[in-house]
């Protein structure tokens, strides 16, 4: 975990300390990358520095200040908690999205790995695909509704379907239909004997499943960690 | 007043607030707490959640500036955040006067039947 001095050096090491530790606790409830985290706390350590430069003019010492301003903001689990919710949600809606304009083009990899391999028309090789890999309509029905409720398409009266938690599980369920829909494509189809045609589209195809699975796996455990640190 | 007292309509108040012009969380909240007479003093970090869900809604945009030798995020209202404030803004005002037209004891529209 990253620390975040982000107080002038100039600062009453009381004060400094105290400002401190109240972004430790709030950073420690983040379970976000690196980057994406040190946007976060440069926000709110912004606004402690606004908040203890306002009571220090106010006449209060640097140190009274900053025990003032962490008073002020709040309990910082509450602040990281809440952080975390939000931003869980706007990490499944954009998994959510990435989910739905990813889906088609994978499927489209494979139909035309298919159609390569066999030298017939692309969308004769979908019922083929679909046949192969047995698993796979299964995980469409879950991935697909899953992936429209997480990126928030689902809309009634103009506005979201469904609510921040129903987007969060959503977009749990959605990453890990997708990362068994690649494992049963890769494993179901990539393994069959085949000659150097079949090879050479297979060669396409598999590298699209497995990137598409790294990424959605990493996002679909970044979903998860959010949707436990909201408390 | 008590943020669970103001939930639901701390969106539309920041919405308000910036509608004045670009601001960054701090300055947000301060206002409030100026524009309400000191009745919003809500804890400060109530502010940072809130105006992440108002950029997930597309309703503002931030930017990060320098400023004060630290990095700032500013935020401004959206052509859509416009148009959800002024919505806010009547829908308020209907609320609100039907809600005065009660409490101050209005002649009643229909009386009950004995």
């Amino acid at each position: 975990m990253d620390t975040f001095d982000l107080t002038p050096a100039a600062w009453d090491p009381r004060a400094r300390a105290a400002v401190a530790g109240y972004l430790q606790t709030i950073a420690a409830g983040l379970p976000l990358t690196r980057r994406a985290r040190a946007e976060v706390m440069a926000e709110i350590a912004d606004g402690l520095a606004c908040a203890v430069e306002a009571h220090i003019a106010a006449g209060a010492t640097t140190a009274a200040a900053a025990r003032l301003s962490v008073a002020e903001f709040g309990d910082p689990r509450e602040l990281s908690a809440a952080l975390a919710a939000e931003i869980a949600w706007t990490h499944a809606r954009r998994l959510g999205r990435a989910l739905v304009a990813t889906g088609p083009l994978v499927g489209l990899a494979w139909v035309g790995a298919f159609a390569q391999a066999s030298g017939m028309t692309w969308w004769s090789q979908i019922g083929v695909l679909m046949a192969s890999a047995p698993a796979y309509p299964l995980v469409l029905a879950v991935s697909v509704p899953a992936a429209l409720v997480a990126a928030g398409v689902v809309r009634l009266a103009g506005r979201p379907a469904f609510g921040a938690t129903t987007a969060v599980n959503a977009a749990v369920v959605a990453s890990a239909a997708c990362v068994v829909g690649d494992i049963a494509l890769v494993i179901g189809l990539a393994t069959q004997p085949g000659d150097l045609a079949w090879t050479a589209a297979l060669a396409c195809a598999v590298p699209i499943s497995l990137v598409r699975m790294g990424v959605t796996a990493a996002a679909g455990r970044r979903a998860l960690l959010l949707r436990a640190a909201v408390r | 007043m008590t943020a669970e007292a103001l939930k639901g309509h701390l969106d539309g108040l920041l919405l308000a607030v910036l509608e004045r012009g670009p601001a960054h969380g701090y300055a947000l909240i301060e206002a409030l707490r100026a524009g309400s007479g000191g009745t919003f003093d809500l804890p400060t970090g109530t502010v940072y959640p809130a105006l992440r869900r108002l950029e997930t809604s597309g309703l503002v945009a931030s930017t990060w500036e320098k400023g004060d030798g630290r990095q700032r995020r500013m935020y401004e209202l959206t052509t859509a955040g416009h148009r959800h404030l002024a919505r806010q803004r009547q829908s308020w005002r209907q609320f609100s006067g039907a809600v005065t037209a009660v409490m101050d004891g209005g002649e009643p529209a229909w009386t009950p039947s004995t």
